[in-house]
């Protein structure tokens, strides 16, 4: 499978993406499990001084981040014609499912209204930008 | 076989995302079996002497979305609650404090609260308090948990085996 440049730069825009959301939790909000398991120090506390920005740091950059690079790989694969219409829409929903099952205490995490607005958001900002993305 | 290469693809995908999503879930501290050790009774009588200086240390068993927050304001709320039973407490500032306060707020999944109070006694003893899962205000159980604490200083306490 040989990618275009510019399916290179969505690629790299998403791997860009789950590293930053990664950083953020490891200076931020360092006890989450993934630091549990992996063999990374993760005890010193960042902190941001100013409230509207610790509180947006803390909790709403890291899922921002995943969600955008879960997106790119959604448009990547699409324009690649890689996923049928049902795929594209379970992977497009993931965000929304994943927070009802936190909603229902099914799996650990936090459900907030505002994640769901905020992948509301980042979902109608992609359908914007790439068309094929549309249903 | 498109069809079965999109579906492939899609569940890849979708696992993949859904791992990350678990892995950055706040952990929980894992427990192991243990015999458990039996220790001797020891009373430790009420502190007396003023001030009796304070470290408070704030943490959540649950993910709290502005942690921070809590630990700029609890502290003093904690301290307006004790001092109102109180006046000998004060926050250790520059020195080292007679109790360190580990306090740990709980939930239970559904916006009820409690909290998980580990006292440490200049390293020479310690406490544990717990109130349960059944508060709706934070201001409440601070109260509680004040009032909680200020009686087992004042009376003393008891640790190991005392049955």
């Amino acid at each position: 499978m040989r990618l275009s440049l510019r399916h290179k730069r969505l690629s790299g825009l998403a791997i860009l993406a789950l590293a930053l959301g990664s950083i953020n939790y490891y200076l931020f909000s360092p006890g989450i499990f993934l630091f549990k398991i992996l063999p990374i120090p993760s005890e010193r506390y960042w902190y941001i001084p100013n409230s509207f920005a610790r509180h947006f740091m803390t909790g709403y950059f890291s899922d921002i981040c995943w969600c955008t690079a879960l997106y790119l790989a959604t448009a990547v694969l699409t324009e690649l014609k890689y996923l049928h219409l049902s795929g594209k829409i379970i992977i497009l929903l993931l965000p929304f499912i994943i927070e009802a099952l936190q909603y229902f205490h099914l799996i650990p995490g936090t459900f907030d209204w505002f994640d769901l607005l905020t992948y509301g958001i980042i979902l109608m900002v992609f359908m914007k930008l790439f068309k094929t993305l549309k249903p | 076989m498109n069809k079965i290469r999109s579906h492939i693809i899609t569940i890849c995908v979708t696992g993949l995302f859904f791992l990350m999503a678990l892995a950055c879930a706040p952990s929980r501290p894992s427990y192991k079996h243990s015999k458990p050790v039996v220790y001797p009774c020891v009373h430790y009588a009420g502190l007396t002497y003023s001030p009796i200086l304070l470290k408070i240390n704030i943490s959540a068993n649950y993910t709290m979305k502005d942690i921070s927050t809590i630990r700029q304001n609890d502290p003093s709320m904690i301290m307006e609650e004790l001092l109102k039973l109180n006046y000998n407490y004060k926050l250790a500032d520059g020195v080292r404090p007679n109790l360190v306060l580990n306090v740990t707020y709980t939930n239970d999944g559904y916006d009820h609260y409690g909290v998980n109070l580990y006292v440490d006694w200049q390293g020479q003893a310690n406490f544990t308090i717990t109130l349960a899962n059944n508060y709706i205000t934070g201001r409440q159980l601070i109260e509680d948990m004040a009032k909680e604490l200020n009686r087992w200083v004042v009376n003393g306490w008891h640790s190991g085996n005392c049955n």
